[in-house]
C-alpha cells in the first residue's frame, strides 16, 4: 500500500512516501527549485518520492494532505472580519485566493498528481505533527506536544500516543499562538518571520531577558497552562524595531550590554520557553507519562527543547528532524497509512529520506577508495582547512547531519570567518554545532540521558565537561560573529551536538574517529553545505559551484573528491603547518 | 524599434517580477519537459523518439537555466513577493487551462496515444513557433540584464532546432499523403492556443469583475458580521476537541 503526504499551498512545501506503513522517501520542494522554503506546489517533490518507489501516480492507494482547508478558509475568514474595516485590502485577496483554488483542494490535488479525486485524503495539520513526533519515536507510550501556525484553529495541542492510536487531549485555539509570536518578534527585529526563527534564536544569546514583564502583556499564561497571545501590543513590549539588513544595536544599556534588539529576543525566547513548559506540566497532569514527544516549528529551536527537557516534568525527550511543515507531510501520510490498515512504522534512527547525490556525467576525477577519502579529509582539517562532505541521501530537515555538511576543525582559530567566508554568512550565536561519535558523547558534554533522542538530530543544546572545554579551546574562545549580530565578544556557552551512530552513518562515524585519533578530540563543526541564502546542495554540480565560489578547501562527492584552491595555493597558511606540509607533499 | 505595450507590460524592469517570472518559466519548462518525456514512452518510430528524448532534455536544462539566475538574483537580495506584486508576474502557469494544455500548449503526455503522434507533433510545432516569438519578444524587452539575456539567447538556439524537426516531421507526414490530416492539426492546435488567449482574457476581467465585487459586499453586507466578529470575545484556555468521528471518514473530510 502506497500512501503519498503532502503540505501544499503555503512555505515548506513537501511531499512523502509510505510504503506499507514504512517511511521510504521524503522530499522538500526546495531542494529542487533552489527557493528556500519554496511554497509552489511540490511537483518536482512529488516526482521524486514516486521514482524512489519507482511507481507511477495511478499505484497510490492515497493522496493526503497535511491540512483541512475547510476549517483553514474558516478560521482565515473569522480573522479577515475581526481586524474589520482594517482588512479591507486583504479581505478580497483572501477571498479570491481561495474561492478560486484552495477551497478546492481535492480536485486540484488530484489534478496535479494525477489521481482519482477520491483517494485524496485530509489530516488535520496538528495530528500532522504530532503524528511525525509520535511514530517516528521509539515509545509505545508517550505525552505529545504540539506548537505551530494557527491552520485549522488550534496552536498548542496536547496528546497522548498509545500504539497506534493518537488521542488529542486540548487544543489552545489562537490566531497565532505561540508560532506566531516567534514569527512577528522576529519580523520586528528585521528577520523574516518562521523562516528565520533560527537566527532569532541565535541573536537571543547575546541578550539578557530584560523585557519580560513588558511581554507579560503580550503572551499571558493562565494557571491551567495554556496561554492566549495578544500579538497588538507587540511592538510597544519589544521596544525600537530593526530595519531589514540594518546591524544589530549593540548601544543597549542591557545588564550585558548586548543591545536591545537581542534584549528583546531573549525575552521573547525566555517567554515562549515559560509558555511551552506550563502546557508540557498540564500535559504531564492528564497523562502521567515519562515521555514526551514535542513536534511543530518551535520544536526546531534547540534552547527550548533544552528547557522542556531540564525543567519540564518528563523523563525523556523526543524530536523529530524536520518537524514543522516537511515533517507534517510525512506524518499525514504515517497517519493516514495506520487508518487504512498498515502497521506502525519502525522508530527513525536517521534522518537521510531525501535524494541520492545527483553526480555529474562528466567524470573529472578518478574514484578514491573510503580510506583514502577519509585521509585526506582528516588531514585537511587538521590543516585548519573546511571540508565539503556529501554523499548518500540527504538529511531532511535544516540541520547538516553527515551527509550534507560542511566541516570544520573546531580548534582552528579562524573556523567562524573562514565559514562565514564560504555560505556567505555565519551567525552562529554563542554555540559550537558540531558531530561526535555516539560513544565518546557523554564523556565531552553533559548530555541527559533523556536527551539523546533529539541529540541525534541536533535538535538539544548541553553544556560540555569542564576537561572538554579545555581541550576545544579556540572552539569557545570569545568571538564577534559575522553578519548583522555585532554584539561585545562572548564565550560560546552550549554546544549543540549530533551523535552518530556507527551503524546509522558508518562513514562519518569513521571520519570523526579518525580526526580525533589523530587529535584527541573526535569533534567537527558541522554546518549545512550550502550558502546561506539557498536551500542545502542537491547535486554534486551544486557542490563544485560552491567550492567554486568560496573558500572550501575539499569536497568528497561519494566516491569522488576535488581539491579546492587553497589547497593547491602554495600562498595558503593553515593552522598546522606540519599538517600543511603533508597536504601539499601530496 | 520596440514595441512600446510589450515594454509597458514587461515583467523586467521590477527585480521582484524579473525573479517571480524566471521561476515561473522554470516551472512550465520543467512540466514540459517531463510531458514529453511521458510522450516519449509511448513512440514506436526511433527517430522520432530521439527527437522527443532530446527535446525533453532540452526542456530541463531551460528550466535548470531559470531557476540557476532566479536563485542568483535572490542571492543578491532580491526579497519575495508581497501582496499584490505576484499577481503582475507573466506567471504561465496561470494561463494553463485549454483541454489540459500549458502555456506553452504542451499537453499532458498521456494525451499522446489518444492523439496520436501527428496531432501531438502538431502541437508541438505551434507551441515551439509561439515560444520563440514570446521569448524574442521578452529578450527585447530585458534592458542590460546581459546574464538574463545570455540565458534567452541559448534558449532560443534549442527552441529554434524544436521548430525546425517538428516541422521537418510534418513535411514528411505531408508528402507521404497525410497533407489534409496535418493541415487540421495544425488548425486545431492554433485555435486552441487563440481559445486559451480569449479564456485568459475572460479570467483576468473575471478577477477584476470580482474583486469589485468583493470590495462592495465588504462595505455593505459583510459589514454586520465584521463588527460582531470584532467585538466577540476570544475564548482562551484549553478546549476539549470536538467527539471522535470514525477515522477513517475523518480523512475523507476536508472540515
Amino acid at each position: 500500500m502506497y500512501v503519498l503526504g503532502l503540505t501544499a499551498f503555503q512555505r515548506d512545501a513537501a511531499a512523502a512516501l509510505v510504503r506499507d506503513g514504512e517511511l521510504i522517501a521524503v522530499a522538500p520542494e526546495e531542494r529542487f527549485t533552489r527557493n528556500r522554503h519554496e511554497a509552489a506546489f511540490p511537483r518536482a517533490a512529488v516526482r521524486a518520492c514516486l521514482a524512489r518507489a519507482g511507481i507511477e501516480p495511478h499505484q497510490l492507494d492515497a493522496l493526503v494532505l497535511a491540512e483541512k482547508p475547510s476549517r483553514s478558509f474558516e478560521r482565515l475568514l473569522f480573522a479577515e472580519l475581526t481586524r474589520y474595516p482594517r482588512s479591507w485590502r486583504t479581505f478580497p485577496t483572501f477571498l479570491l485566493s481561495w474561492l478560486g483554488d484552495r477551497l478546492w483542494a481535492r480536485s486540484r490535488l488530484a489534478q496535479e498528481v494525477g489521481v482519482s479525486s477520491d483517494r485524496v485524503l485530509f489530516v488535520d495539520s496538528q495530528r500532522a505533527r504530532a503524528a511525525w513526533a509520535f511514530f517516528t519515536s521509539p515509545c509505545e507510550q508517550a505525552a505529545i506536544l504540539v506548537s505551530d501556525d494557527a491552520r485549522e484553529g488550534a496552536t498548542t495541542t496536547l496528546a497522548r500516543g498509545n500504539g497506534g492510536q493518537i488521542e488529542i487531549l486540548a487544543e489552545v485555539h489562537d490566531l497565532h499562538g505561540l508560532t506566531g509570536l516567534g514569527a512577528h518578534a522576529a519580523r520586528h527585529l528585521g528577520f523574516a518571520g518562521v523562516e528565520d526563527l533560527g537566527r532569532f534564536e541565535r541573536l537571543a544569546d547575546h541578550g539578557s531577558p530584560s523585557r519580560r514583564t513588558e511581554l507579560a502583556h503580550v503572551l499571558a499564561i493562565h494557571a491551567d497552562g495554556s496561554h492566549a497571545v495578544s500579538i497588538d501590543r507587540l511592538a510597544d513590549a519589544l521596544g525600537p524595531p530593526r530595519a531589514a539588513g540594518a546591524a544589530i544595536d549593540g548601544a543597549g544599556g542591557a545588564a550585558n550590554d548586548a543591545g536591545v534588539h537581542a534584549d528583546a529576543a531573549a525575552s521573547v525566547m525566555l517567554a515562549l520557553g515559560d509558555a511551552l513548559l506550563s502546557a508540557a506540566r498540564e500535559l504531564h497532569r492528564r497523562t502521567g507519562l515519562e515521555d514526551l514527544c514535542f513536534g511543530g516549528e518551535l520544536a526546531e529551536m534547540s534552547s527550548l527543547n533544552a528547557r522542556l527537557l531540564a525543567e519540564g516534568p518528563f523523563r525523556r525527550l523526543w524530536v523529530p528532524p524536520a518537524p514543522g511543515e516537511v515533517g507534517a507531510a510525512a506524518g499525514a501520510a504515517l497517519h493516514a497509512a495506520h487508518v487504512l490498515g498498515a502497521p506502525r512504522a519502525r522508530p527513525l534512527d536517521h534522518a537521510f529520506l531525501a535524494e541520492d547525490v545527483i553526480l555529474d556525467h562528466d567524470r573529472t576525477s578518478a574514484p578514491v577508495d573510503a580510506e583514502e577519502r577519509i585521509r585526506r579529509a582528516v588531514d585537511t582539517l587538521c590543516a585548519g582547512g573546511l571540508v565539503g562532505w556529501m554523499h548518500g541521501r540527504a538529511e531532511i530537515g535544516r540541520q547538516a547531519l553527515g551527509h550534507r555538511s560542511l566541516l570544520a576543525n573546531p580548534r582552528s582559530a579562524d573556523w567562524r570567518e573562514r565559514i562565514a567566508q564560504t555560505v556567505g554568512r555565519y551567525e552562529g550565536g554563542l554555540g559550537l554545532p558540531c558531530a561526535v561519535p555516539e560513544e565518546r558523547a557523554a564523556e565531552l558534554f553533559e548530555i541527559p540521558e533523556g536527551g539523546r533522542g533529539p541529540a541525534r538530530f541536533r535538535a538539544l543544546r548541553v553544556r560540555p565537561r569542564e576537561h572538554a572545554r579545555e581541550w576545544l579551546g579556540a572552539a569557545l574562545q570569545p568571538t564577534k560573529c559575522e553578519g548583522p549580530f555585532k554584539g561585545p565578544e562572548h564565550e560560546a556557552t552550549w554546544i549543540e551536538p549530533q551523535l552518530v551512530d556507527a551503524r546509522v552513518d558508518p562513514a562519518f562515524h569513521a571520519l570523526l574517529s579518525r580526526f580525533g585519533q589523530r587529535t584527541g578530540l573526535p569533534v567537527l563543526v558541522t554546518l549545512p553545505l550550502c550558502r546561506s541564502t539557498e536551500p542545502t546542495v542537491r547535486r554534486e554540480a551544486d557542490a563544485r559551484e560552491l567550492q567554486r565560489r568560496s573558500d572550501l578547501d575539499l569536497l568528497c562527492v561519494d566516491d569522488r573528491v576535488h581539491a579546492g584552491p587553497t589547497l593547491s595555493s602554495p600562498s595558503s597558511k593553515p593552522a598546522d603547518s606540519a599538517h600543511a606540509h603533508a597536504i601539499h607533499s601530496r | 524599434m520596440p514595441n512600446f505595450l510589450a515594454l509597458r507590460a514587461s515583467p523586467w524592469s521590477d527585480p521582484v517580477r524579473k525573479l517571480l517570472t524566471l521561476e515561473s518559466f522554470s516551472r512550465t519548462e520543467e512540466d514540459a519537459g517531463v510531458d514529453i518525456a511521458l510522450a516519449r514512452k509511448s513512440v514506436q518510430d526511433p527517430a522520432i523518439a530521439a527527437h522527443f528524448e532530446r527535446h525533453a532534455r532540452d526542456e530541463f536544462k531551460h528550466a535548470q537555466l531559470f531557476r540557476a539566475r532566479a536563485a542568483e538574483l535572490r542571492a543578491e537580495g532580491v526579497a519575495a513577493p508581497r501582496d499584490g506584486q505576484a499577481e503582475k508576474t507573466y506567471d504561465l502557469e496561470l494561463t494553463r487551462g485549454v483541454s489540459g494544455a500549458n502555456a506553452h500548449g504542451f499537453l499532458r503526455g498521456s494525451d499522446y496515444e489518444e492523439q496520436g503522434e501527428l496531432a501531438y507533433v502538431a502541437m508541438l510545432h505551434v507551441a515551439e513557433l509561439r515560444a520563440e516569438t514570446l521569448f524574442e519578444r521578452h529578450m527585447r524587452a530585458l534592458g542590460d540584464d546581459e546574464r538574463t539575456r545570455a540565458i534567452f539567447e541559448e534558449i532560443l538556439q534549442d527552441e529554434r532546432y524544436h521548430v525546425a524537426y517538428t516541422r521537418t516531421l510534418l513535411t514528411r507526414w505531408e508528402r507521404a499523403g497525410r497533407g489534409a490530416e496535418v493541415k487540421r492539426a495544425l488548425s486545431a492546435a492554433r485555435g486552441a492556443s487563440f481559445i486559451g488567449a480569449w479564456k485568459r482574457l475572460g479570467a483576468h476581467s473575471a478577477t477584476g469583475f470580482a474583486r469589485v465585487l468583493l470590495i462592495l459586499s465588504y462595505c455593505t453586507w459583510v459589514a454586520p458580521f465584521g463588527l460582531m466578529a470584532r467585538n466577540s470575545r476570544a475564548r482562551t484556555g484549553w478546549r476539549e476537541p470536538p467527539a471522535a468521528r470514525d477515522a477513517a471518514l475523518d480523512l475523507r473530510a476536508q472540515y
